[in-house]
């Protein structure tokens, strides 16, 4: 409804499709993403860091000054974040306290019972978040941690002292008034597998669209890929997605198209008012177990 | 037509309430969401040029423009005063009634601030229906009744027509929360139409901010008040 004046000017405009991305490690996904975003004419406001035109990465050089950075995304009250990194258990040993009676990694148990999981940049594959375990979560005296060390945690139940580095996640910033994204864009494995991070990120933003693999993923292109080639994924749905999602099998629909176009050794899954929609058509509550 | 007493109804002048926030003036009439004055002048037999100018509504026209009252203002309204003409008889005459109409302008930009030219649009007020075409401005200028209070207008925009319903009259002063939520709402800033200072106000104006790219600190501080103005030309 348009509050207008008469006898004065009054002006009804379109406001600017704004995002903002984090990358954590490789960029090229965020890079695609971005220049179709600022094909379609939307603003990108993530926070600028060293003049640089390509999307801030966090991984090695950018590692120091991106904490900084990192506290400017909560407050650039983005329309559509986009997040990118490797996601996973805080620390890979603790795989084995979910094994089956018979010593077999029990997948199912890992991703609906790990609490402690999270984005980490490329020093996941660098030793420290492989070998190490939440006994020895002093990283003071881990040998080898390196320096440029990223943690960024999905769920509340991480907590502040078992990671040694910073663990802000300016998503999930409840202190800041930013108002809550319309759209989240996960491009990192398995980020909507493990339940702990589901029901993290429907609790914080249980209005937004959030898109994000429940698989490993071979590489994030496939998130953009997917999200590009949706049909759903149109003028309207960019500037009111929750206009568009709450008809009657809309989220259904882009779930369908989002599948589509993700490779078949992979799946995608799509969050909406706390409701997970699923590859094979089915819908949960996004906070139960899979 | 007949006016209340003015001597009996309840004065209320908030002249001294400074930061001009609150309702202003006095008199025997409150204004009312809709309201202007030309449309407050209307019902009451009145050019609002009379209205506006009379002294016991100093305060008023001081603190508020006449088409940007903020509802719980006051406003003196006189007792009508018959006039009467001589004519003779047997011949015809012509007597013009003036000042009662009013007009819309309303100005469409898309998200780059351009104006939308040459875009068809359908007007209704109050169920009238006329057609035109957005100017080189992407603007339109209408007359419409100075009592009319809603309407909409669709832009022909293809296979995806945009319908923007208008409530006309309903724009308060830019010095009120309330007239700093409705031209943010216009420009696609989207908050509550009512409310105080809150939080949600608070996020509007950052996103507004950025968009302009001014420093996003959520305060309506003279930067973004000159460049809300600016954008909504009122």
């Amino acid at each position: 409804m348009a509050e207008v004046g008469r006898n004065v000017p009054n002006t009804i405009a379109k406001a600017p499709i704004t995002f903002a991305m984090i990358e954590l490690a490789d960029s090229a996904d965020c890079n695609a993403r971005k220049s179709q975003w600022l094909s379609y004419g939307f603003k990108d406001v993530t926070p600028k860091f060293s003049g640089r035109s390509t999307v801030p990465s966090l991984n090695g050089s950018m590692v120091a000054p991106g904490r900084d950075m990192l506290k400017e995304m909560a407050s650039v009250a983005a329309d559509w974040y986009m997040i990118s990194g490797h996601h996973g258990a805080l620390y890979e040993s603790d795989y084995d306290r979910f094994n089956t009676a018979d010593g077999a990694m029990d997948v199912r148990r890992i991703t609906n019972e790990e609490e402690y999981c999270g984005f980490f940049n490329e020093a996941y594959h660098e030793s420290y978040w492989e070998h190490a375990a939440r006994d020895h979560h002093d990283a003071v005296d881990l040998p080898g941690t390196p320096a440029n060390s990223i943690y960024l945690r999905t769920t509340d139940a991480a907590p502040a002292a078992i990671a040694s580095h910073d663990q802000g996640n300016p998503v999930f910033d409840s202190t800041s008034w930013a108002p809550a994204p319309k759209g989240i864009i996960i491009s990192a494995c398995n980020t909507l597998a493990y339940r702990s991070a589901r029901k993290t990120w429907s609790g914080y933003f249980p209005n937004a669209v959030i898109i994000g693999p429940i698989s490993r993923i071979v590489t994030g292109t496939w998130v953009s890929s997917a999200v590009a080639s949706a049909q759903a994924t149109n003028e309207s749905f960019w500037r009111d997605p929750q206009s568009v999602l709450d008809q009657a099998g809309m989220c259904e629909q882009l779930e369908k198209q989002l599948t589509a176009g993700f490779p078949r050794t992979g799946r995608i899954g799509l969050i909406y008012k706390t409701t997970l929609y699923q590859p094979d058509g089915s819908s949960v509550p996004a906070d139960s177990a899979l | 037509m007949e006016v209340p007493d003015q001597g009996a109804m309840e004065i209320l002048d908030n002249s001294d309430d400074s930061n001009d926030q609150g309702p202003v003036g006095q008199g025997n009439y409150q204004v009312q969401p809709g309201d202007c004055m030309a449309s407050i002048a209307h019902q009451y037999g009145f050019t609002w040029q009379t209205l506006w100018n009379l002294p016991a509504n100093a305060e008023l026209k001081r603190q508020r423009q006449p088409n940007l009252l903020l509802p719980g203002d006051y406003v003196t309204i006189p007792a009508i005063r018959l006039r009467e003409e001589s004519r003779p008889t047997d011949q015809l005459h012509k007597f013009q009634v003036v000042g009662q109409s009013c007009r819309l302008r309303l100005r469409f930009l898309d998200d780059k601030k351009q104006p939308r030219t040459g875009v068809a649009y359908v007007l209704t007020i109050d169920g009238k229906t006329t057609r035109g075409t957005l100017d080189g401005a992407g603007s339109l200028n209408v007359p419409i009744p100075a009592d009319a209070s809603q309407g909409s207008i669709l832009l022909q925009t293809g296979p995806d027509p945009e319908i923007y319903p208008l409530n006309l009259g309903h724009l308060d002063p830019d010095s009120s929360p309330t007239g700093i939520r409705g031209r943010l709402n216009n420009m696609g800033f989207s908050c509550a139409s009512d409310g105080n200072w809150d939080a949600d106000l608070q996020a509007a104006i950052k996103r507004f901010q950025i968009a302009n790219d001014i420093p996003p600190t959520g305060e309506l501080d003279d930067q973004t008040r000159q460049a809300l103005k600016e954008g909504h030309q009122s």
